[in-house]
């Protein structure tokens, strides 16, 4: 058996299968079985989703020291990597935090995308080869093919309104995840990302059949709320302030320990404050209390931003 | 590893992560997305008529397989949107029909919504319906008599033109798509419909006399024989209807729970020998039934693949090919099969044969004139520019 035909037995039957008995449920609309699913398969990767954006939170908390430390050891990477992993390893993070949940999921995303592609059965001959996948259950037999015809969409054909939708949601949950307070090369980055994604989706989706634009519609709508949980309206307002859930307090009381700890990295990695805390200088302002209160950064986090405000970034001396 | 700079190996991570899955996109989801067509040939004298994978009419020289003439189809609008793979990008008519040839003009339909017909001479266009717009995709092939041709469409509806002129004379319309080739016999038209009904209609004015529900959408041709319509559908059954009144005389398997219960959709049109009903279906086996009783006359015959094409009758041989592209023989004689050739190729096309020899198209615009005794090839070509 080739790793193709592993993979339809696994993750294509069972979703295909599972769509159309969906459908049969949800009043023979396929469209109420795409939104259905998706709604399914988010609320059985929430742990992993979450897992995967509070990491994401925790990591860019980080930014300030990696952020020191690449200024620091800008020349000797070794060393700088050395620095970087011990800074990991004592907050209790690692950078594979963010990248192993979304891993994970991504197979199952490619699963759903591909079982609706070959449900939707767009031309005879993918209607044809459909029937390969499905199970001996009566319903799923005497179904096909299903309608296509959802609110004024067909989901066989392109919608460009859904197209529009698809680019508006992921730009709003890029939006909202964009760290605040970033160095100015990440901030490019994800100033790019925050434009891309939802550039080159909407794009796409005037190709493609707009049962897969309600799926990632849905799947974005999804995104937006569970990301609301996480960091609130996030980049979305110019002075946002995160949220803070028991998870993400954990993480920065973690964090916060290493760095009040006389540690050997804070004795060696001397944290003077980076270009990006600068800009996030209003916290410092703002008052340590009501930082806290919301959940902000660290206080020693905080020392540093005050002693950037002093020092205007010259570099204090190593000690 | 030396680790740059954490915000900027997220970021890179993500920027492949997006490249990665657009690509995942178009290429894992969208593959074979493209409507390319499963015409077969059908033989008139000396030439053979099949619509190739490219959207054109081509008539060959049933004898040596050379290029006698051939007539390209416009698509109904242009590749849609932009071109990334899940919507139609090519130009090309798709044609699923295998044409049919009456009064020197072969009649063929395409994908793009148009029935044409052609002079089989000289490969003259004499008219095409309808003559301005397109209806929705033809799937089905057309059936030719009393003058008229008639002919499914994806639009749910039956439709009869004058063989001639191509003037609608009637139209009768179905509840959903219709992608199944009409039969006729005497005067009805037998055609089955995705709304899991198959219809009996009158010849000459479409009205309607019978219809007959099965539990699932029917997608192959009846067949018409001694008075009985024979159809397969969706729900896994293969039933044979009384041609006159249109009640159920028998149904394979007689039991949902039986032993021989098909385990897939009857999707090609059986073919009938001596009183013996030769039925493939998707689960890869051949049924073969005694025509009266429905009585299974031997086991089902496994070819280990699906069976998408129309069988056809040989002498003595019903010839049917996997969807793998294995071509068999099996003699009706003792139902023993052998297998005639493997074109290592997708066979979904009907087969067609004249005086001992079979013609295949395959999926990759193969075409093969094969000895249907011995399997040897005469001849094959491909159909591509």
């Amino acid at each position: 058996m080739d790793i193709g035909a592993i993979w339809d037995l696994i993750a294509l039957q069972p979703v295909i299968n599972v769509l159309i008995v969906l459908t049969d449920y949800l009043f023979s609309s396929f469209g109420l079985a795409i939104i259905a699913l998706t709604i399914v398969v988010n609320v059985l990767m929430y742990p992993l989703t979450m897992k995967q954006l509070h990491a994401t939170k925790a990591m860019q908390t980080l930014q300030p020291k990696i952020a020191e430390l690449q200024k620091k050891y800008g020349k000797d990477r070794q060393k700088l990597a050395q620095e970087q992993m011990k800074l990991y390893k004592e907050s209790g993070m690692s950078p594979a935090g963010c990248l192993v949940p979304m891993l994970i999921q991504m197979p199952i995303w490619i699963a759903l995308y591909q079982s609706i592609i070959r449900v939707l059965a767009v031309t005879p001959e993918d209607f044809l080869g459909l029937s390969q996948y499905l199970y001996s259950w009566p319903v799923v037999y005497s179904l096909l093919p299903l309608g296509n015809k959802f609110l004024w969409l067909n989901l066989a054909t392109p919608d460009t309104f859904l197209a529009i939708l698809v680019g508006g949601t992921m730009w709003l949950q890029q939006k909202m995840a964009m760290p605040t307070g970033a160095d100015p090369r990440q901030a490019a980055q994800s100033r790019m990302m925050l434009w891309m994604m939802p550039l080159m989706f909407g794009f796409i989706c005037l190709s493609f059949p707009s049962g897969l634009a309600l799926f990632w519609v849905t799947s974005s709508v999804i995104r937006i709320v569970i990301q609301y949980y996480i960091t609130g309206w996030g980049g979305l307002v110019k002075t946002a302030t995160p949220r803070s859930t028991g998870r993400d307090k954990r993480y920065m009381k973690r964090i916060g320990q290493v760095e009040q700890a006389p540690s050997e990295a804070s004795t060696e990695a001397d944290i003077v404050v980076p270009s990006a805390t600068e800009e996030a200088g209003d916290y410092g302002r703002s008052g340590d209390k009501l930082q806290e209160r919301r959940g902000g950064y660290p206080p020693s986090l905080r020392a540093i931003r005050r002693q950037s405000g002093r020092d205007r970034g010259h570099r204090p001396k190593r000690r | 590893m030396a680790i740059r700079h954490n915000g900027v190996l997220v970021g890179k991570i993500w920027l492949l992560t997006v490249i990665l899955l657009l690509g995942g996109l178009v290429f894992l989801g969208c593959v074979g997305n493209i409507p390319k067509g499963w015409s077969g040939g059908v033989i008139a004298d000396e030439a053979l008529f099949l619509g190739s994978m490219e959207g054109k009419l081509v008539a060959l020289d049933k004898s040596s397989g050379a290029r006698l003439w051939e007539v390209p189809f416009e698509a109904s609008s242009s590749a849609g949107g932009f071109g990334f793979g899940c919507a139609p990008a090519s130009t090309a008519v798709a044609i699923y029909g295998t044409p049919v040839v009456s009064d020197e003009l072969v009649y063929v339909s395409g994908y793009n919504g148009k029935v044409y017909a052609i002079n089989s001479d000289s490969g003259a266009l004499r008219w095409v319906y309808p003559r301005e717009g397109n209806l929705e995709p033809i799937v089905g092939g057309q059936v030719v008599a009393h003058g008229k041709v008639y002919f499914g469409c994806s639009d749910g509806k039956v439709y009869a033109l004058d063989a001639v002129t191509g003037d609608k004379q009637w139209e009768f319309e179905t509840g959903d798509k219709i992608w199944s080739t009409p039969a006729t016999d005497g005067d009805s038209v037998f055609v089955g419909s995705f709304d899991n009904k198959l219809y009996a209609l009158s010849a000459v004015d479409g009205s309607q006399e019978w219809e007959f529900p099965t539990e699932g959408a029917i997608a192959s041709t009846p067949l018409v024989y001694n008075n009985m319509v024979y159809i397969g559908s969706f729900d896994r059954h293969l039933y044979a209807v009384d041609a006159t009144n249109g009640k159920q005389v028998w149904q394979l398997p007689v039991e949902d729970e039986a032993d021989n219960k098909p385990e897939n959709w009857f999707w090609t049109k059986p073919v009938v020998y001596n009183s013996t009903i030769y039925a493939g279906n998707l689960d890869g086996k051949i049924y073969i039934l005694n025509a009266e009783t429905g009585d299974e006359i031997v086991d089902a015959i496994d070819l280990g693949s699906p069976v998408a094409s129309w069988p056809v009758l040989v002498d003595n041989s019903v010839i049917v090919a996997s969807e793998e592209g294995v071509i068999y023989a099996l003699d009706t004689g003792d139902n023993q099969i052998k297998q005639l050739a493997n074109l290592e190729g997708k066979v979904y096309a009907p087969l067609s044969a004249s005086e001992g020899t079979v013609y295949i198209h395959t999926s990759e615009g193969e075409f093969h004139a094969l000895n249907a005794q011995s399997g040897t090839k005469l001849w094959s070509l491909s159909l591509k520019s």
